[in-house]
């Protein structure tokens, strides 16, 4: 009866130290890997630039435009959910959640870098952001997905 | 031409590291926080018990009722239990009503409005009674301490501060088995509180405290192995309670020798 009445007390708390352990060390080793792969990939010579303006310079006129987007579909996990809980009672940044958008949103810009350059352009214009909710609003006990779009204009073939 | 992308600085719109600081200053000092609460919410409720009058337990557990015609077993428990009463100076309001159970375990508990249950059990390994007298005066002075308020109403108040906080979520179950552990400890010293208030029943009743510790003679050596560790346990380690019940009648003075009697045979009929 002892050993059960142990068991009955330790085998939650030791299961839910070894998943914070788990998401805290997996999260800390991922998020810098992630960090490191998106800093070296912005920074790239020859890397496509990017223009938040609407249109190109009348110089930089091209013989062909096309829309060029990537797309980042994330979730929150439960680790991150942990954080968040417990900081929305004292208030502040989200800081799990701000790492988390900010890595979707560069990764985002990323891709769509990405596709312009398969497509041959060296610039994109006007480019804009939309995020969208697409799973686990508002439900209890679900986690939030969502998804961070980054779409411009590429100017194709111009030097 | 002269287009540039500058790579902007890190760190505006994500803290560096930040989340992993969140997590061990929120999640200690949180908890810190969360106990300090609890710990003054326990001492306040336990400090109020006092003021609940004993017919509201009784009135709580008025389903608890003792067979009308009580066999031999019960009679000689219950008379056992008046004299250790008035020889332990139990509260004029309180009444306590002993009930017997047919269980192998080896258990006795108080419950709400002076309910004291004996187990069969107990009966077969204290042998003496004198030693079954030290357990049922030691349940007496759970009621005389309102011990069995004191922990509903703490267990209550646990579970509403825990829902208030927390809500229905993977932290409450957390923080839940952490508050558990921590009510071990109040749980450990009302047991130590009771220990003292039986063994001066006994002086007062026997004279002697001999045979006192009978039961924890035989926890000591049955189920020694067993045994849960000392923070995880509702009762204190047993070899130390032996220890503090020589302590206590050293320094009160306690005669340690005297007869003992051995606990009536009743048939086996029930």
């Amino acid at each position: 009866m002892g050993a059960l009445i142990t068991l009955q007390f330790l085998l939650p708390l030791l299961l839910a130290l070894l998943l914070l352990a788990t998401g805290y060390f997996s999260g800390r080793y991922l998020e810098r890997k992630h960090y490191e792969r998106i800093i070296a990939e912005e920074t790239r010579p020859g890397q496509v630039m990017v223009f938040p303006s609407r249109l190109p310079p009348p110089s930089l006129s091209p013989p062909q435009s096309a829309l060029v987007m990537g797309s980042v579909v994330i979730s929150v996990d439960y680790f991150k959910r942990f954080i968040a809980t417990l900081r929305m009672l004292v208030g502040g940044r989200l800081n799990s959640y701000e790492s988390l958008l900010d890595r979707a949103r560069r990764e985002a810009l990323l891709r769509m870098r990405a596709e312009a350059q398969a497509m041959g352009a060296k610039q994109v214009f006007n480019v804009k952001y939309e995020t969208a909710v697409i799973a686990g609003r508002g439900a209890q006990g679900q986690v939030g997905s969502m998804e961070v779009l980054a779409y411009g204009t590429a100017l194709i073939g111009q030097d | 031409m002269g287009y540039r992308n500058p790579q902007p600085p890190e760190g505006i719109n994500y803290v560096k590291k930040g989340w992993q600081r969140d997590f061990v200053l929120l999640v200690g000092g949180f908890f810190a926080g969360l106990a300090l609460l609890l710990w003054l919410m326990m001492l306040a409720l336990g400090w109020s018990a006092r003021w609940i009058p004993f017919s509201w337990e009784q009135a709580l557990s008025s389903s608890l009722q003792q067979p009308s015609d009580p066999d031999q077993r019960l009679t000689y428990l219950q008379t056992l239990a008046n004299d250790l009463a008035r020889a332990g100076g139990l509260d004029e309001s309180m009444r306590i009503t002993v009930h017997y159970q047919k269980s192998e375990a080896v258990n006795a508990y108080a419950s709400l409005g002076g309910h004291v249950f004996i187990l069969q059990g107990l009966l077969d390994e204290v042998k003496t009674e004198q030693g079954l007298a030290f357990v049922l005066a030691h349940e007496i002075a759970h009621v005389q301490h309102r011990h069995p308020l004191k922990a509903t109403i703490r267990q209550l108040g646990f579970g509403v501060i825990m829902g208030l906080v927390f809500g229905n979520t993977n932290v409450a179950q957390l923080a839940g088995a952490g508050g558990q552990i921590a009510m071990l400890n109040y749980s450990r010293d009302l047991e130590r509180e009771a220990d003292a208030w039986a063994l001066r029943a006994l002086q007062n009743h026997y004279g002697h405290v001999q045979g006192a510790d009978a039961l924890f003679q035989w926890l000591a050596q049955e189920k020694a192995d067993q045994a849960p560790l000392e923070w995880l346990s509702s009762h204190p380690d047993v070899a130390a309670r032996i220890d503090r019940l020589e302590d206590i009648s050293r320094e009160q003075g306690y005669a340690t020798q005297g007869s003992v009697t051995p606990i009536p045979d009743w048939p086996a009929s029930h």
